[in-house]
């Protein structure tokens, strides 16, 4: 089972950064490190339970289901948003969460892509919804989901590179038990 | 010395004097604190989904508020406790993400009713609560007194109808979450004793109403620091007029040196049940050491408290 969902996200990082390039214009999404890991790693993997994280969260409607998570420290948001040209500070509002939440579903957009023609399944996503606190509360919203579905998640270390900018962010895909069995058939039969 | 025993998601722990149970970043799940004042025994759970009877996989009693809290009596007994004299306090249950037609929009919600409900079947008296809202909650229990506090991060802005006092050797921790809290369209009003130069690179000025404590000042922008009444006074017409102002005041241990110690802190009280009424909030800034120990405890009681970014609070 472990080596159909590793190769599963083996080229899916391999293709999501094709993707990306076409919405990104003139940054590169680099895709550094990709792995399967328990929910409750992910404090960590955020530089602890209590940092500050911005979180977008988006539903992935269709005939394969799941969700995906575009997680930004507060240093990474405000890189971005000074990336996209919309502010240059040290405070989040409102507004510019709207902008963070605007871009995310365009990286995320990237991904559903690259799942849509590996699975060959048509799949959209919900509007983004977002929270901007502790790693730690981001966490338990995943674990009151999922955790009867399942405990492990995919993470993937993602880089935007452009001229001066470098943001870092995590992608987390969770999918349901039905999409695993899909995942589980389509790279079965890749193998 | 006492231990820190963390408490994870989906789990509980019972510890006894000196030692503290912590649990970290609590969004829509909810933490339950019950204690035992005489034997000094806490216990503490993080409990994900409100009723263990509506779930197939049952192997984790600690991840269900009725279970959970059942296990944690049963627990706190065995190691002495009496079970008559426990008392309950909650924290937790956020709405984090604004999703309507999903569980979690409302699981919350499901969870503080469940948690309510164990209790009262249980005969455990909730003697605190700090539910709801879209905060992630860190929840610490203190088995020595049996305090509860509750530490949320400060993401720019600040809860409305809500005081808060910053301690610190000068006011810069909380002139820049002053000045944070205006760049969200916020209109500000502003007592003090430093320099008006010294906030011009600080603030923007355009939104803010600054006056100065001085005795000797008759710039329309100073205040005489006797004047509490029009002090109080201006806080009233400010909350009534901004429906979403912030307050600062700043340049305590002068005004105590004008109006003595006690007219002072009668005085941060009343402006800190003008606040309660409104929709402002205050900040106010206090020198370290100002402040004698059991004031400062009163004051603490009556504000949340803040500590470099985050605010901390009693329940």
């Amino acid at each position: 089972m472990m080596k159909e969902l590793e190769r599963f996200l083996l080229v899916l990082t391999e293709n999501v950064d094709r993707n990306a390039r076409q919405v990104l214009g003139e940054g590169n999404l680099k895709t550094h490190k990709a792995s399967i890991i328990p929910l409750d790693r992910i404090p960590e993997l955020l530089g602890g339970a209590e940092k500050l994280v911005v979180n977008v969260y988006m539903r992935i409607l269709g005939e394969f289901t799941g969700s995906i998570l575009l997680i930004f420290s507060k240093e990474s948001a405000l890189s971005l948003l000074e990336f996209i040209d919309k502010g240059k500070g040290r405070v989040i509002t409102v507004k510019e969460i709207s902008e963070i939440e605007s871009i995310s579903r365009t990286l995320a957009g990237a991904y559903l892509d690259t799942i849509a023609s590996l699975m060959k399944k048509r799949i959209f996503l919900s509007p983004p919804a977002s929270s901007f606190d502790m790693a730690n509360s981001v966490v338990d919203y995943v674990m009151i989901n999922f955790a009867q579905e399942t405990d492990k998640v995919f993470c993937i270390e993602n880089e935007i590179e452009c001229n001066e900018f470098k943001i870092n962010f995590f992608t987390f895909l969770v999918h349901d038990s039905r999409s695993l069995d899909m995942i589980k058939e389509a790279m079965g039969q890749a193998i | 010395m006492s231990k820190l025993v963390k408490v994870g998601i989906a789990d509980m722990r019972v510890a006894k004097s000196p030692d503290v149970l912590i649990s970290y970043g609590l969004g829509s799940c909810i933490g339950i604190s019950l204690y035992d004042a005489r034997s000094k025994i806490g216990g503490l759970a993080h409990i994900l989904l409100p009723k263990i009877e509506n779930t197939k996989n049952k192997e984790n009693p600690r991840k269900f508020a009725d279970s959970s809290i059942k296990l944690m009596i049963k627990e706190m007994v065995a190691r002495g406790a009496e079970r008559a004299r426990l008392v309950a306090k909650i924290a937790g249950g956020a709405h984090m993400f604004s999703l309507s037609n999903h569980i979690a929009s409302y699981v919350g919600d499901r969870n503080i009713e469940a948690v309510k409900t164990t209790l009262r079947d249980e005969g455990i008296p909730l003697i605190a609560e700090d539910t709801g809202g879209n905060m992630g909650r860190t929840m610490r229990l203190e088995t020595e007194t049996g305090n509860v506090i509750i530490k949320t991060l400060i993401k720019g802005d600040l809860e409305r109808s809500v005081s808060y006092l910053v301690t610190e050797p000068k006011p810069s921790n909380s002139l820049r979450i002053f000045s944070d809290v205006l760049s969200n369209d916020v209109k500000g009003l502003c007592f003090t004793r430093m320099p008006m130069e010294h906030f011009s690179s600080r603030l923007d000025l355009s939104k803010v109403r600054l006056y100065w404590l001085s005795r000797h000042s008759k710039s329309e922008n100073s205040i005489h620091p006797k004047d509490l009444p029009k002090m109080l006074l201006m806080v009233k017409q400010f909350s009534k007029e901004n429906e979403n102002g912030i307050i600062f005041l700043e340049g305590i241990d002068y005004l105590i040196f004008q109006n003595g110690y006690k007219s002072i802190i009668k005085f941060i009280q009343a402006l800190n049940d003008q606040v309660m009424f409104s929709n402002s909030r205050m900040i106010v800034s206090l020198s370290e050491g100002i402040v004698e120990k059991q004031e400062l405890a009163m004051l603490e009681r009556e504000m949340k408290v803040i500590v470099n970014d985050a605010v901390v609070y009693r329940i």
